[in-house]
């Protein structure tokens, strides 16, 4: 990236391209240039930190609930397998 | 009308094949589905009728994925139509593209994002958090909506996910993005804004 488009992107990002930065970084590891855009719009966008806030706790609670491992009841697996053999 | 439950019946192949699958996959069909539904009730049903619309669709299996991975995939779809339906009971429109001037101001500032409503913390209240999550989920039009499920959900790796959707990474991050407006757009108007009303 050249030397200007770098400096503004450091200096002047906008919040589309901000939350679009957030988001990648759910994704992957972000470049030193991205995370410093990110941390320098952070400073005077208060909208921006919320937005990544509320971001990470839908992603937190998703995490959790998905690590819920209870195995099939076996009422429900008669129940099912009373389901399948109607048929 | 769910595709498992349009009343033909099977034959003895057909039936042998459902009881196997459910002796062999029945736990893990069953742990996907409560890890994304909360609702146990709900998650038997769906890994039913996924199941049974499993049968009808054995012959598009063709073997090139293992059956574990083609059943998952008939759950997950089952799953988002869920979601839908979970959306449409609370009565929001499906919108199948926002346009991102619904999200940021002529002057690329982002719109309605207001301060920490607080994290659920009785587990009613965690309850209505993820039935929201999930009708906002519904809420989005389907392409987000896979992309999210597949990505976020699924943990799948980005390769992977571009390949089944047969897009590019970039094309992946811009889906993902948008997703992610929508969605926190929804929770700020069915929950984290609820008390700033």
């Amino acid at each position: 990236m050249s030397w200007p488009r770098a400096i503004k992107m450091l200096l002047a990002l906008k919040c589309d391209e901000s939350t679009r930065i957030i988001s990648d970084g759910f994704e992957r590891d972000l470049t030193s240039l991205e995370k410093w855009s990110v941390r320098l719009h952070f400073i005077s966008c208060g909208v921006c930190r919320r937005f990544k806030k509320h971001l990470q706790y839908v992603h937190q609670q998703m995490e959790r609930r998905a690590q819920l491992t209870t195995p099939l009841s076996p009422e429900a697996r008669e129940r099912i397998a009373r389901r399948i053999q109607e048929r | 009308m769910t595709l498992g439950d349009t009343g033909d019946t099977f034959d003895e192949r057909e039936r042998s094949s459902a009881l196997e699958w459910l002796s062999n996959h029945g736990d893990a069909l069953f742990a996907y589905a409560v890890g994304r539904v909360s609702d146990v009730h709900v998650a038997e049903e769906l890994v039913q009728e996924t199941f049974l619309a499993a049968v009808r669709s054995f012959d598009s299996f063709r073997g090139d994925s293992d059956v574990r991975t083609w059943l998952i995939s008939i759950l997950r779809y089952k799953i988002l139509d869920h979601y839908r339906a979970r959306a449409k009971r609370r009565e929001m429109q499906c919108e199948q593209d926002t346009s991102m001037d619904a999200y940021f101001s002529k002057h690329g500032h982002l719109k309605n994002v207001s301060s920490w409503r607080g994290k659920p913390e009785t587990e009613t209240e965690r309850a209505e958090f993820e039935s929201v999550l999930d009708a906002c989920i519904g809420k989005m039009g389907s392409n987000l909506a896979t992309a999210f499920v597949l990505r976020t959900m699924d943990g799948l790796q980005t390769e992977t996910v571009c390949q089944i959707l047969n897009i590019s990474a970039t094309n992946l991050s811009v889906r993902l993005h948008r997703a992610r407006l929508a969605l926190r757009e929804c929770l700020e108007r069915h929950w984290f804004g609820r008390d700033a009303e």
